[in-house]
């Protein structure tokens, strides 16, 4: 492959997330506290959901286990991804919480709440179980 | 004799194929793409095509190298051609099956399955790191048997030409007859989700009846959609993440795993194990996925 083939198909790929994008493709997942209970049900062994603090705006949820563990829900392009937290450190930020998944890649989410959510959350967290 | 490149001569209409799908979505799901996600997909891609010049020539001396030992003299006939597209895609399965049991294999056909999406940006969602795993020494028999270096290797790119297309949603099921011998969009859907019942499934190439010899056929059912990725998604669109996450996973577990048979174990076992059983495999998915269905048809 030549310098100039791989600079043409460089732009290639370039143009065609631009056509997507252009184009408007894509969105952002319908994110509610059910389905955020329910995608860290099905995604992680064992987890069984009690509830869920869910961000205003609807790109990502904090999920509560009955046995005291919790399970970070955010948005991942049209899509959702999931980790379960081994440790938990919420950091209160303006308007709401900033959640911090343990894995650089992953990455932390931050979570839009009333300031009554962000004090319960604050609170369940400060009270699990360890 | 000298052949083409199947995959070069087929970038063109790769490309207006995708451009084509995306209209289609443009139309009935906005959804069926993601522009973030496209761009990572088509940047590996590249990065395959790249990574194929750097170690294609290595690869045909060793083919080359392999077809010095052959068992006899097979040539250029077009019933060659014929049995060698047909024993390259057996071969293909056997290579594609391994890639999803064994984890060292896993670690670089995990890339063509990180994307959440299911369109033809997917398809070129290609490996960076094919020639470090060895993928190769699955075509090696080829080789022996007496297929020429060249017409082996010029089936291989007809495969992969016939895999782009069947990587869509845009295309719901197809006539029976051609459902029952072909690997088609329906078949591979289901070997791109993650639902308990369509793990390790339908690994064929070209031709489903592999799986359906070897016992890793399963329809796709309107009752069960599939859901696209891997086990544990990402929830990254960094290239370099998603081309070599799994070889970090691998070689962390190597190096903290206790003695010699378990760091063994996590080259060669089947993604998800683990020497203190602490993760989840194909297996165990299924078994709980089959214990709760169960439960709930009791009642």
């Amino acid at each position: 492959m030549s310098a100039l083939q791989l600079a043409g198909l460089l732009a290639t790929v370039l143009a065609l997330a631009g056509i997507a994008w252009a184009m408007g493709l894509g969105g952002s997942p319908a994110l509610d506290r059910d389905r955020a209970m329910a995608e860290a049900e099905e995604r992680l062994a064992g987890f069984a959901a009690g509830g869920a603090f869910l961000s205003e705006d609807g790109v990502a949820a904090l999920v509560w286990g009955e046995r005291g563990d919790f399970a970070l829900v955010k948005a991942h392009g049209v899509d959702l991804a999931v980790r379960r937290l081994s440790r938990i450190a919420p950091e209160p930020v303006e308007g709401g919480v900033r959640v911090h998944s343990g894995e650089r890649m992953f990455g932390a989410a931050t979570l839009k709440l009333l300031p009554a959510e962000r004090d319960r959350l604050l609170a369940m967290v400060e009270a699990r179980p360890r | 004799m000298s052949l083409p490149n199947p995959v070069a001569l087929a970038i063109p209409a790769f490309i207006l194929l995708v451009l084509a799908e995306m209209v289609v979505a443009r139309l009935k799901d906005r959804r069926r793409y993601c522009p973030r996600d496209t761009l990572t997909s088509l940047s590996l891609g590249l990065g395959n095509l790249l990574a194929g010049t750097l170690a294609g020539s290595l690869l045909f001396a060793l083919a080359v190298g392999a077809h010095q030992y052959r068992l006899i003299d097979i040539g250029w006939t077009w019933w060659a051609f014929l049995l060698c597209f047909v024993l390259d895609d057996l071969a293909y399965y056997v290579f594609h099956r391994s890639a999803h049991r064994v984890r060292w294999f896993w670690a670089s056909h995990v890339i063509h399955h990180s994307s959440q999406h299911y369109n033809l940006s997917t398809a070129l969602r290609q490996t960076w790191t094919g020639f470090l795993s060895l993928a190769f020494v699955f075509r090696l028999p080829l080789f022996l048997l007496g297929f020429e270096p060249a017409m082996v290797l010029f089936c291989a790119g007809l495969n992969l030409v016939y895999q782009f297309w069947i990587h869509t949603e845009a295309i719901g099921r197809l006539p029976p007859w051609f459902e029952a011998v072909m690997n088609t969009p329906s078949h591979h859907r289901v070997h791109h989700a993650v639902n308990p019942r369509y793990l390790d499934r339908n690994y064929a190439g070209v031709f489903i009846v592999w799986d359906r010899m070897f016992g890793t056929f399963e329809p796709e059912r309107d009752d069960d959609r599939p859901r696209y990725g891997i086990l544990r998604q990402l929830g990254s669109f960094n290239i370099l993440w998603a081309a070599f996450h799994e070889w970090i996973g691998m070689a962390r577990d190597l190096w903290a795993a206790p003695g010699w048979r378990n760091k063994l174990g996590y080259l060669v076992r089947e993604p998800g194990w683990s020497h203190d059983g602490s993760r989840e495999t194909t297996e165990t998915i299924r078994a709980r996925w089959r214990e709760r269905t169960a439960a709930s048809t009791r009642n």
